[in-house]
């Protein structure tokens, strides 16, 4: 079939590159109606549970999506603050993506009356004198669905909290962004204003992607055209490799759009991996066309061509093959997201394989040959450099092995370390602008994340709301919570005001009767919006909202399982069915993570395992191919341990990548020291000369690699700068285990598969 | 018909209907050109204000194509004058592109077919 594919090239070359153009046109097509995805809940499988639930509780209850406006003054409870806060709370309640406001100037507060209770504004004057401040400051700290919440616990902090009513976030993300933005410079000083919430979270997603997009791709082709410039000194070795890489990101970014997959944090690093990894193989084949052409200058083209393809297809493929099944193991992940990239790097990556043996051969069928010609690899310092190298690892092949294993171990205590982090916000450093603000907000106002419990029974039996009640303690009592709200607080502060604010009525209602009366009695004076959001119309379901201060994935899945297993154990799944919200969102996310990675990495190694003791006939081959891709990963996960570097969402894609690429490299130095080792049976002279001939390609290719990968340490986003950064480290690794442990093994216990039988003994 | 010739025939068929489509896609990019001008000839920032904002904004991409401009450059230089296409690169990336005649003029002597350096 590859000698049919062959002919067909030589015979048809203007057809093969006039149908690759069409093609990269036809697929490029799609690619302006590209779609971002800022949402979190993106990365989750959409059939899963925690998501269904988020869903069913959004459309009971109104979404739980806020922004939380935090203002700082030196005394918040002066006129002008006030009024500031008034204004703001009013321009906030005109927009359309907002359901309801909520602040210090319009929270309803439930006051005793002689026929009962009425619900008024908080604060229906200002106060102006020390002792209205004093009573005001009482009456906040005596009611719990504002003390904590709207105003801080030290007084030095006002909230305005917007819940917003949106079926879908597309539209109205930036809308709502650019509105708070304004509000937020019009009415700064002398009092600060902080603001943070999901909608603002995912239009910086948005806004932080678009930027790395017009980045990333850029300076990575412009770096992948000086390497290939500087390697070939030519048009044809710069160009066409060059092609070869922009028709496979087009075919691949062009396909992603047609099977409607939207782009996310992980599949904007799509077109970056493929400028780093698909240019190999066109490198490959037109480096054999330039030296088969220096030792052969009067030889026919086509000869040419028929030559280096059909001694290149074996290695080219089953390189290719490797990097492939290193992309596709990610399909074994849970997380769609990881999923996508998997396969669609796969396409880019075969797409950009089928190019390098159709229209590469094709253009250098019609090409002259260069004005000067230079191959890839043809140094003659590099190669000297490569046999001292050699020479000096496998004199002291064996304390430099033991040493290896040391080095392996001390680094992989690492390992335990490892901190997974999937909360969206941790895409930003520290230092940024959004994350103080969210620090800002979740220090004072109980936590821009929630955690939501559905309660299905008769609301208005006593007896079930204490099972509320007792629910919201335990929750209250997880470090994490900061605030546990529920419909029983209300009907607790109902029950107080009837009875003339005594504290001792602070407590659920005695019977039905009492609390279809307080309900009643709120409807008639209160806003029943006030009620919406923890009670459906029936008074079946209610909603028990938690807010988190703390969104670390650890910290939220543990709350989450504890608040689960709370339920089971004490008031049943019949009446609890569901634990839902933000924060659960992120705890289960990151048990993915960890699931899908420890998926993908048995898979990738089982399956280059398997890949090379075939190729190579023998089981041995297989386990020595991956003692230096396992060493690589055991020191990144260590690595990633000691530095502090989390595994999230892109950082837990870097092993099966790194695997399948940096296989790439044993096989290519397995296959020659087979071949030397065959000529001449010495061990050494075989790993030297391995090390100056294929060593050379493999150093030129994991620095193509690594020069590929570095542009995404320009990305605005933490987990993909690190990505960028431990995808160098553990290429390097997969290079110096390739040039160096491997040689000193080979050498060391002289495999069977090499040397046969006999020689092994 | 030799296989040759039906390959020309084949790829001006199959570069006809591609060309269509580049002719598309430009008239779609000078219809957003229009459009972009006309609006920012409505603000008060003026078109030239405007036109900076944009360039610097999408420096990357202005610099990706100027590199790509000078690669192309320095392969005409290379196989229609026999130049050194890494010094016609870098100087064209340096100097502009413009430069180039000036280039061609400087430099007068060629290099033979396919000089060996291995």
């Amino acid at each position: 079939m590859i000698r049919r594919l062959i002919e067909f090239d030589l015979k048809y070359p203007r057809t093969i590159i006039a149908a690759c153009i069409l093609l990269t046109l036809l697929m490029g097509w799609s690619i302006p109606r590209i779609q971002l995805e800022p949402d979190v809940k993106a990365l989750m499988p959409q059939d899963f549970e925690i998501i269904n639930s988020m869903k069913e509780m959004e459309d009971t209850f109104g979404g739980n999506d806020l922004v939380v406006v935090s203002i700082t003054a030196e005394n918040i409870f002066s006129p002008s603050t006030f009024e500031k806060i008034e204004t703001m709370t009013a321009e906030i309640e005109t927009l359309a993506a907002v359901d309801q406001v909520v602040s210090i100037t319009n929270v309803p507060d439930v006051l005793g009356t002689v026929d009962g209770f009425e619900v008024r504004e908080l604060i229906e004057e200002f106060p102006t004198t020390e002792l209205q401040v004093d009573s005001l400051k009482q009456r906040i700290a005596a009611n719990r669905m504002i003390y904590g919440t709207l105003v801080s616990t030290d007084f030095q902090k006002a909230g305005i909290i917007a819940y917003l009513n949106v079926a879908s976030h597309e539209n109205t993300d930036k809308e709502i962004y650019e509105t708070f933005m304004a509000l937020r410079h019009r009415y700064e000083g002398p009092e600060r204003i902080h603001i943070a919430g999901l909608p603002l979270t995912r239009r910086e997603v948005t806004t932080t992607m678009t930027s790395d997009m017009k980045k990333l791709f850029p300076y990575g082709i412009i770096l992948m055209i000086l390497l290939l410039v500087f390697s070939f000194h030519s048009w044809t070795g710069a160009f066409l490799p060059f092609t070869v890489v922009i028709m496979s990101i087009v075919f691949t970014i062009g396909l992603m759009v047609m099977v409607g997959v939207k782009m996310t944090v992980v599949e904007m690093m799509i077109p970056v991996m493929l400028i780093a990894i698909a240019n190999s193989y066109s490198i490959q084949v037109i480096t054999q066309y330039f030296v088969e052409y220096l030792n052969n200058p009067k030889a026919d083209k086509d000869n040419l061509i028929r030559l280096i393809l059909s001694y290149l297809t074996t290695p080219v493929l089953l390189s290719g093959f490797t990097t492939l099944v290193g992309f596709l193991s990610l399909r074994s992940h849970i997380l769609p997201p990881a999923k996508n990239l998997g396969l669609l790097c796969a396409c880019g990556t075969t797409i950009a394989y089928i190019y390098s043996l159709t229209f590469i051969p094709a253009a250098l069928k019609l090409l002259d040959f260069p004005a000067i010609l230079k191959a890839a690899g043809s140094h003659e310092r590099t190669s000297r450099f490569l046999q001292g190298w050699g020479r000096f690892f496998i004199r002291f092949r064996k304390p430099f092995l033991g040493l290896c294993l040391l080095a392996i171990i001390v680094i992989s205590t690492g390992i335990a370390r490892i901190i997974v982090d999937t909360n969206p916000i941790a895409y930003w450093k520290k230092s940024s602008e959004i994350r103080q603000s969210n620090d800002v907000i979740d220090r004072n106002f109980g936590g821009s994340s929630t955690l939501s419990v559905l309660a299905t029974g008769d609301i208005k039996d006593p007896e079930f709301l204490h099972k509320i009640e007792n629910l919201c303690t335990f929750l209250e009592s997880q470090p994490a919570v900061t605030r546990a709200n529920s419909i029983v607080d209300m009907l607790k502060r109902m029950n107080q005001a009837f009875h003339g604010d005594s504290i001792e009525y602070s407590v659920i209602p005695a019977t039905t009767e009492e609390v279809a009366q307080y309900l009643f009695l709120y409807s008639l004076t209160g806003d029943t919006k006030d009620l919406d959001r923890f009670v459906d119309y029936d008074y079946t379901q209610s909603q028990i909202l938690a807010r988190v201060n703390d969104s670390g994935s650890k910290t939220s899945y543990k709350l989450y399982t504890d608040a689960k297993e709370y339920i089971l154990k004490n008031l049943g799944t019949e009446n609890f069915p569901s634990v839902s919200g933000m924060a659960p969102l992120i705890g289960v996310l990151s048990e993915l993570i960890v699931d899908g990675q420890i998926r993908s990495l048995a898979l990738s190694i089982g399956a280059v395992f398997l890949i090379v003791a075939i190729a190579f006939r023998s089981a041995i081959a297989g386990l020595i191919s991956i003692i230096p891709l396992g060493a690589a990963v055991l020191c990144l996960f260590g690595i990633m341990g000691y530095a502090g570097i989390t595994l999230n969402m892109a950082t837990a894609l870097l092993s099966s990548i790194m695997i399948g690429v940096g296989i790439d490299y044993t096989i290519h130095f397995m296959y020659r020291f087979r071949l030397e080792a065959q000529k001449d049976a010495n061990a050494e002279m075989a790993a030297i000369r391995t090390l100056i001939t294929s060593g050379k390609g493999i150093v030129y290719n994991a620095v193509s690699v690594i020069l590929g990968f570095t542009v995404l340490m320009l990305s605005g986003f933490e987990p993909i700068f690190f990505f960028g950064f431990l995808i160098i480290v553990s290429i390097t690794g997969c290079l110096f285990g390739a040039l160096t442990v491997l040689p000193a093994l080979l050498v060391l216990i002289k495999p069977s598969f090499v040397f046969g039988k006999r020689s092994s003994r | 018909m030799t296989s040759d010739c039906k390959d020309k025939n084949i790829a001006r068929l199959i570069l006809a209907i591609s060309g269509g489509i580049v002719i598309y896609w430009l008239f779609r990019l000078s219809v957003w050109l229009i459009h972009w001008l006309i609006n920012s000839s409505l603000q008060t920032a003026g078109m030239w204000t405007n036109f900076g904002g944009f360039c610097l904004n999408n420096l990357s991409i202005i610099l990706v194509v100027y590199v790509i401009i000078c690669l192309q450059i320095a392969g005409v230089m290379e196989f229609r004058y026999r130049r050194n296409f890494t010094q016609a690169f870098f100087l064209g990336i340096i100097l502009t592109p413009v430069f180039m005649p000036i280039y061609l003029k400087l430099k007068k002597e060629r290099l033979p077919q396919a000089r060996k350096e291995v």
